[in-house]
């Protein structure tokens, strides 16, 4: 069984109550970008600096969407 | 195999009259032939990543984690207090009076308990990427996102 440093957990929890819900969606969307290109490409060599500016640059700009505009882009595209 | 080109005579130690071939035609062509089938590892720039994200928002399939990335970000900070809750009970349940860790699926069980009156469809997906934020995020990327909110402002 994993285990999660209660440290880790409590980064988390100050980072939300510091940055408030926009902090949270950052936090979230990042990691989410994060994980989904190194899981496209497993054997690729992936600048992490790189990555991680990217994807915080990226999450910060959809964190400012709300989940209204996600689901508009979602009926556009037909889903 | 074609004979190699002669490019002159000599006359070896038995007085015999010899070719010389031109040397390294068929040495040279394996060598580029197997530059050619050599596996070359693509190296992941900031541009080249920067069109795989944009790529990734065409397709339905992630904007639908997106979307219950939203809903679970926005429900973890509705019910902080909760979670925070939590948070002082395993501090306090630890050997030694404070715990240092806490097993994730004790913690994920809190933590959906704490959402799940605030996702409804798609409750799956949510519970997914609540699981995997929480469980796969590091110290280092929770300190790169504080400090790139910090100088954001």
């Amino acid at each position: 069984m994993s285990e999660i440093s209660l440290n880790k957990l409590d980064e988390i929890i100050s980072l939300f109550q510091k940055h408030g819900r926009m902090g949270a969606r950052v936090l979230f969307i990042f990691k989410l970008l994060k994980e989904r290109v190194k899981g496209s490409f497993p054997s690729a060599t992936i600048d992490e600096d790189a990555l991680n500016r990217v994807c915080i640059q990226k999450a910060q700009e959809l964190a400012k969407l709300g989940v209204e505009d996600i689901k508009k882009i979602l009926s556009r595209l037909g889903a | 195999m074609a004979p190699r080109r002669v490019v002159g005579f000599y006359t070896d130690r038995r007085k015999r009259v010899r070719p010389i071939t031109k040397r390294g035609g068929h040495r040279g062509f394996k060598k580029l032939f197997k530059f050619v089938l050599k596996k070359t590892k693509k190296y992941f720039d900031e541009p080249l990543l920067r069109s795989i994200i944009n790529s990734f928002l065409r397709q339905t399939p992630f904007l639908r984690e997106l979307h219950s990335a939203f809903v679970v970000a926005d429900a973890v900070y509705t019910n902080l207090d909760l979670i925070k809750e939590s948070y002082n009970s395993y501090q306090k349940g630890g050997l030694m009076g404070v715990a240092k860790e806490v097993r994730s699926d004790a913690l994920r069980k809190d933590l959906l308990v704490a959402i799940k009156g605030y996702v409804d469809r798609n409750q799956d997906s949510s519970f997914s990427i609540l699981s995997m934020v929480i469980e796969r995020i590091t110290e280092e990327e929770i300190k790169y996102v504080r400090d790139f909110l910090e100088q954001a402002g």
